[in-house]
């Protein structure tokens, strides 16, 4: 799968594999309603990496949840495969920005829930649970609770659960907010190989900046509630990148500058 | 039933708020439902050491026996032995009744209306629960109504059921499952609304079966609850059948009590009601290990 990379999905860039158009979506909130997200305009092509940032609370897990069907959208559409959707769509895969594992179950039957659902074969799931186990890096942990393993190593389970669906879009909900600097900087790093191996069209939401520019091809800045796109940034930094290395860049430093001035002031204008 | 609710549709039913009834938690056995979901916390059993388990069930013996003997002194001393019989005297009639066998007939009428109303009862609390709590707006009309035979003091149902139902099995398991079913259709409905959002909605973004969402979260995340339910079921059932038995029977513990008590046989009453706290106790203990058992996760 080395062919896929994301440049070779930028460069053919057409019909985007997911386009949402003027989505806006209302929560009833006791008595009033809650605009949470207005007017929104997003484009992402195959094999495309986007991060969304934006200050908390402007409708960034609102976004996702509209996409994969969860919450009812208010106006606008949503675009997938050319296809407008309609309630729970195939193909697109969530990360919760907390990891919505189950409790009662192990790592190994929690990623197994989209292999039960899709009817696959015991013996099959065995060896699909194995190898996803093995890809994110918790070879020895799949008879463990989720009580049993740090946060980290819940975010993978997370993960390999996603990545059991076989989505053709991940969204990816702050998957690594909570974990401390050194955790979240190995699983990105991990994370962005196994990205840059299978070169799936990822909408990666995160309110770190530096995270946004060193994974994504193209980071979109979103304004305060009510949500609206402000900003996209195109990330000129070459693939494979190495986590660890690519923040001391002087691409990387003055992106960054720009989107943070973005983020505060919202006054840069796009890209 | 329709589709599991979203949070936000949650949100725009608004259901009452309603405090967990106070099962009778008084040790580590169980857990409050819903809390403790956390990780690191005590885990009961293993954190303390063996001195400690010890110091507890001695304790725990010296309480009980203390009592026992104070109850032999003060029977014939300090009050006349006719109105409390003594601890000596009732380990004599049960041996007697084990005997004779006259104890299980009584023992196994009263154990069959129990073990029928809670088996029925706690079924038809689970389904009117999930009936209740995922049919959105019908399930809202029948809420209050619920509610309502809930907060009714059901023991003053049993006079009716006799008059519908005969003095037979049939009175005592529909009074014991009526007793029964309001306890477990609450926690499954409270349950039901305590369940992560975000599990649900997992469940829909992978487009799973209702079926499968029961299984896989629904019944999991009920278990504390429907515990809870089944504690205090064995509790409401040997109430229900009692009180059932004690206003018309032909057998069980309840009419040996009323019929001892008719007599003005005060050992027998007691013989009866240690018999119905052994039985109360036993099923504690089998729900205390159930609990155990499934709950092993945390
Ligand atoms: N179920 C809901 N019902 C009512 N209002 C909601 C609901 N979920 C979110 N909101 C509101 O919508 C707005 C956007 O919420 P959302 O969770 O999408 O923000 P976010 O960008 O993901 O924030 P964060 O970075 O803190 O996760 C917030 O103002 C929130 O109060
Ligand atoms: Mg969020």
């Amino acid at each position: 799968m080395t062919a896929a990379t994301p440049a070779a999905g930028r460069t053919a860039r057409g019909e985007p594999k997911l386009s949402v158009r003027g989505l806006r979506l209302e929560y009833a909130a006791d008595g009033g309603r809650t605009t949470a997200l207005h007017d929104l305009d997003l484009d992402v092509h195959e094999g495309e990496f986007v991060a969304l940032v934006g200050p908390s609370g402007c409708g960034k897990s609102t976004l996702l949840k509209a996409v994969s069907g969860l919450v009812e959208k208010t106006a606008g559409s949503v675009v997938l495969d050319g296809e407008r959707l309609e309630g729970v769509p195939e193909g697109v895969g969530l990360l919760f920005q907390n990891d919505a594992l189950l409790p009662w179950r192990t790592a190994e039957d929690n990623i197994r829930f989209p292999l039960a659902v899709a009817g696959v074969a015991q013996a099959e799931q065995r060896r699909r649970i194995a190898e996803l186990i093995s890809a994110v890096g918790l070879t020895g942990f799949g008879g463990h609770y989720p009580r049993q393993l740090s946060g980290g190593m819940r975010k993978r389970v997370a993960l390999a659960r996603v990545l059991a669906a076989d989505p053709g879009v991940f969204l990816m909900d702050e998957p690594f907010g909570p974990l401390d600097a050194l955790t979240r900087e190995r699983i990105s790093a991990d994370f962005l190989a196994l990205w840059e191996r299978v070169g799936k069209t990822v909408l990666f939401v995160t309110h770190d900046i530096d995270e946004a520019v060193t994974l994504a091809d193209r980071v979109v800045v979103m304004s305060a509630r009510p949500g609206r796109v402000i900003g996209e940034y195109d990330v000129d930094i070459p693939r494979p990148r190495a986590v660890e290395d690519v923040r001391f860049s002087d691409a990387f430093r003055r992106l960054r500058g720009r989107i943070a001035r973005a983020l505060h002031h919202r006054a840069e204008p796009t890209a | 039933m329709t589709s599991l609710r979203t949070p936000s549709e949650r949100l725009a039913t608004g259901g009452r708020e309603l405090a967990a009834p106070d099962a009778d938690m008084d040790d580590a056995r169980t857990v409050p439902p819903g809390r403790r979901q956390g990780r690191g916390q005590g885990r009961g059993r293993g954190r303390y050491g063996r001195r400690h388990r010890v110091l507890l069930y001695a304790g725990r013996v010296a309480v009980g026996g203390l009592t026992l003997l104070l109850w032999q002194f003060a029977s014939g001393r300090w009050v006349d032995p006719f109105f409390v019989s003594s601890p000596s005297d009732v380990a004599a009639r049960l041996a007697a009744l084990v005997r004779s066998g006259e104890l299980w007939p009584h023992l196994l009428t009263t154990l069959a209306e129990f073990g029928a109303g809670l088996g029925i009862g706690t079924a038809g609390g689970i389904a009117l629960g999930l009936a209740i709590a995922f049919s959105g707006l019908v399930g809202q009309w029948f809420h209050p109504y619920v509610m309502a035979l809930y907060s009714l003091p059901r023991v003053a149902l049993a006079p009716l059921f006799i008059v519908w139902f005969g003095i037979g099995l049939t009175s005592k398991v529909t009074m014991v499952a009526t007793m029964v079913i309001f306890a477990v259709f609450y926690n499954v409905y409270e349950g039901i609304r305590s369940i992560d959002p975000d599990l649900l909605d997992m469940a829909r973004a992978h487009r799973a079966s209702f079926l499968r969402t029961l299984r896989w979260i629904v019944f999991p995340a009920l278990t504390p609850w429907l515990l809870t339910a089944l504690r205090l079921g064995v509790g409401l059932a040997l109430i229900g059948a009692v009180i059932a038995e004690l206003v018309g029977s032909s057998a069980g513990l309840g009419y040996y009590i009323k019929n001892s008590s008719n007599l003005l046989d005060i050992t027998g009453v007691f013989a009866g009601l240690a018999v119905i706290t052994a039985v109360a106790m036993t099923f504690d203990t089998l729900v205390g290990a159930l609990s155990r058992y499934l709950l092993r996760y945390r």
